[in-house]
């Protein structure tokens, strides 16, 4: 059985949110990027729009466009978050501790629950069948896909809605910079992939897509998404060359390599450069200085390769290593936080 | 399409360390729901606290007891430990790892976040997904991980996540289950939301006056029909079913529409009728709305017939947690032919008219319904049925 | 302080404590139901105005049965206020 992305949204610190590629990228002095957000009010009704956090506002907006592209209505839903709504989180767990415990407000507990914004899309939506939501740092997309392809398969689904999700907050900046996740000096994100210093630059963004059983004029083939736990520094070529084979691809066929390349001196080559020269012809492209980092940015590439799939060319500032013109085939690899995820996606 | 089994079986709750124990405090209907010795709340509300320290638990979960751990990893550490013990896997090479939890190592985090400089080796309890990686490191366990976390469905959606993958051939062996422990963020939250109980938590009771927290892990080990040849099956799980209510963030319908389509659709997978149903595992968690919307569904589809029981009296709401806890104690009504008493009632609801079990007793057990229901509208039914 | 600034203070503190952005003091009729049509709250609404009760006013709600009747309208809260409070 075959799986069709028939309409993607993104939220990122790009100018993403208008459907294409944007002509000059964003590019800013710092240690990390904001989501570049639309109007919010121009996309969800106004009274929706009361008691929402900033990780709901991106991920109903996301939600909201994606659905409205899509030739056929969702009747599932599946969120994957990295690491939720950390924002609220803070903001509960602060009030908590400062009290008075008898008089705290239960909406930021409301919504720190991490499947609020699957649970909002659905009262928002009205889609009332399956919902999902995974936690799982950097395979959480990949989970959030892979289910959706077996929902279809069951015939459970004939559409559905998977989104990705995360949020800057700065909680979650100070908790992770003594693991030399961040830079410590500002840096232009657009020079971020020289990767001369340790750490990378802080994202967000809420990517969605629509999953369907059937074909649009696009065609676009989601043909696998996958995930490994790695404990160790370094890419698993093996691996990756199974789940080719399972699918009934070699490394020749991949035109495009997408690899999630984030500007740390410490982990980049070790965890990218076995994988790319697995790909010798193809394209590769980068991402992570447009995003910054963050659990779930491979939706970015997702949404790119989406974009590069339906006949846009791939940016001069994304691209990091030139090569075959066509892209037909396109694999999205991410090594990060303990684990290691392949998307594959194609021309139909 | 391949049936799934459940071959291990293992669980840590304030009613016990272990399956056994727990199964003589189910058939002597114990509950543990008391003032909280070890949650620091000025709260002061009654909670199912299991009563040992993270030192303890550190031994019991066979680590040493000079390093720190977060309580949620080691309860979700020696439920899964007993569950693979249970199952006699020892070649962990195609085994996949379903884990689930309502907020990571909330129990951490919320005492560190304001100094993380000075807790450095309990950072990592920041990153989502740490405690299923760790369980995974301490079994040895390579296949593929997932994490969900939909509140206080969670388990019960990981162990349907399971089975779809078992039946469709993509996984031939799944641990799976989930784990919570008490929290000042949690107690306060759902004490923040008007739902937390004063006087201790009374499903389906006429007078209940909300949720008791308690905490847990409890995790099973599901094979093929295949690949658990020849070894002792605790049921087969045949039906599942999840749903979204999208009627409101916190609150189950009136009516119960999103209960009864679940109920409903978990009855179509597995090719039963309401008849079929011995025994129904509620979700009960002892607050107004939720039971009686509960109740509304239950006998409007089953009638005043089928025994039905709430196990939170007992153990408290095990959030994440308690789907997996009560799928546990399904499969054990089926291996006991009993039904489980609903702990802690003293005068059932008037509104609707359930067969509701007052105390543990042997019945004919053949299939069990379990529901568990989630904040977002989440609604999901599972069927665990005898071989 | 009137009953009429006080309402118009418990206007202001009802837009802020639910972040009706959109709404002004003068949006608000003191007599409308709060509940249902008008405004459209609902029940965590109903909790965070007996927080604000409490915290604006240090006048705790002790019997749910009674919450109804204060939350009626803006008027009611008022009146309520004037009763058991040191406004």
């Amino acid at each position: 059985m075959a799986f069709y992305i028939i309409s993607s949204a993104l939220l990122c610190p790009q100018k993403t949110f208008e459907g294409t590629f944007p002509e000059e990228p964003i590019s800013t002095e710092g240690l990390y990027l904001r989501c570049a957000e639309p109007d919010y009010k121009q996309i969800i009704p106004p009274v929706r729009l009361r008691r929402m956090s900033h990780i709901l506002k991106m991920g109903l907006a996301a939600s909201y466009l994606c659905i409205n592209q899509s030739e056929v209505r969702p009747d599932s839903i599946i969120v994957g978050t990295g690491q939720g709504c950390t924002i609220d989180l803070e903001g509960f767990m602060r009030s908590c501790s400062e009290g008075p415990e008898e008089l705290l407000s239960p909406i930021p507990f409301i919504n720190s629950g991490h499947n609020t914004l699957a649970g909002q899309i659905a009262m928002n939506s009205q889609i009332k069948g399956y919902n999902m939501t995974y936690l799982q740092e950097a395979a959480s997309l990949e989970s959030a896909l892979s289910d959706a392809m077996l929902l279809l398969e069951e015939g459970t689904s004939t559409c559905t809605l998977v989104g990705a999700i995360d949020e800057y907050s700065p909680l979650s900046f100070d908790v992770f910079k003594p693991h030399n996740c961040w830079r410590e000096e500002p840096v232009n994100n657009l020079s971020l992939l020289k990767a001369d210093k340790s750490g990378s630059i802080m994202g967000e963004g809420a990517g969605f897509f629509c999953i369907s059983n059937q074909p649009d004029k696009q065609n676009i083939e989601l043909v696998a998404a996958d995930s490994k736990m790695n404990f160790k520094l370094g890419a698993s070529k093996e691996w990756v060359n199974n789940l080719l084979a399972q699918h009934q691809l070699t490394t020749d066929d991949i035109d495009y390599l997408f690899v999630g390349r984030k500007g740390d001196q410490l982990t980049d080559d070790a965890s990218y450069t076995e994988i790319e020269n697995l790909f010798p012809s193809a394209t590769i492209a980068a991402y992570k200085h447009l995003s910054g980092q963050y659990p779930t940015a491979q939706a970015v590439a997702l949404w790119m390769a989406v974009k590069v799939l339906s006949g846009h060319d791939l940016p001069a500032y994304a691209t990091y290593r030139a090569g075959a013109k066509t892209p037909k085939t396109i694999l999205l690899y991410n090594n990060d936080l303990n684990s290691e995820s392949v998307i594959i996606v194609k021309k139909g | 399409m391949n049936r799934v089994f459940v071959t291990g079986i293992g669980a840590i709750s304030a009613i016990g360390n272990n399956v056994a124990e727990q199964l003589q405090a189910l058939q002597q209907g114990t509950s543990n729901i008391a003032p909280a010795k070890l949650l620091k709340s000025t709260l002061k509300l009654p909670v199912a606290e299991i009563p040992f320290s993270n030192k303890e638990l550190t031994s019991l979960a066979e680590l040493p007891t000079e390093e720190t751990f977060s309580r949620t990893f080691l309860l979700g550490l020696i439920a899964a430990k007993e569950a693979l013990k249970t199952a006699n896997l020892t070649d962990r090479s195609d085994l996949q790892f379903i884990s689930s939890s309502t907020n990571a190592a909330i129990e951490i985090t919320e005492n560190i976040y304001k100094n993380p400089e000075e807790h450095l080796p309990l950072l990592r309890y920041f990153h989502a997904n740490q405690i299923p990686l760790d369980i995974a490191k301490e079994l040895g366990i390579c296949g593929r991980q997932y994490t969900i976390s939909t509140a206080c469905s969670s388990s019960a959606n990981g162990i349907m996540l399971a089975t779809r993958l078992i039946r469709s051939g993509k996984a031939k062996r799944v641990l799976v289950g989930g784990n919570d422990s008490l929290s000042r963020f949690s107690i306060n939250g759902f004490n923040a939301l008007e739902i937390a109980s004063v006087n201790g938590c009374r499903p389906f009771d006429k007078n209940r006056d909300g949720v008791s927290l308690g905490e847990a892990g409890a995790y099973l080990v599901l094979e093929s029909e295949e690949a658990a040849k020849g070894k002792h099956v605790y049921g087969e799980i045949k039906g599942f079913a999840n749903v979204n209510e999208a009627y409101h963030a916190t609150s189950t319908s009136p009516d119960g529409k999103g209960a009864k389509q679940a109920i409903n659709d978990a009855l179509a997978v597995a090719n039963l009728t309401v008849s079929d149903i011995s025994y129904i595992n509620a979700h009960g968690t002892g607050t107004k709305i939720n039971d009686l919307s509960e109740s509304i569904a239950i006998s409007e589809l089953f009638g005043s017939q089928t025994p039905i029981s709430s196990t939170k009296g007992c153990t408290g709401h095990t959030l994440a947690a308690c789907g997996a806890l009560e799928a546990v104690f399904s499969l054990l009504a089926i291996q006991e032919q009993q039904v489980w008493g609903n702990g802690r009632l003293l005068e059932p609801l008037t509104e609707t008219n359930m067969n509701i079990v007052r105390e543990t007793h042997s019945a004919t057990v053949n299939h069990v319904l379990s529901n568990s229901f989630g904040f977002g509208g989440n609604d999901t039914s599972l069927i665990f049925s005898k071989i | 302080m009137t009953q009429e600034e006080l309402i118009e203070q418990l206007k202001e503190q009802i837009i802020k404590a639910l972040s009706l952005e959109d709404i002004t003091p003068a949006d608000i009729d003191a007599d409308a139901p709060l509940f249902g049509e008008g405004l459209g709250l609902d029940s965590i609404d109903a909790i965070e105005l007996i927080l604000l009760l409490e915290k604006e006013y240090s006048i705790k709600v002790e019997d749910p049965r009674q919450r109804r009747e204060i939350l009626a309208s803006v008027r009611t809260m008022a009146k309520f206020i004037e009763d058991n409070g040191k406004a």
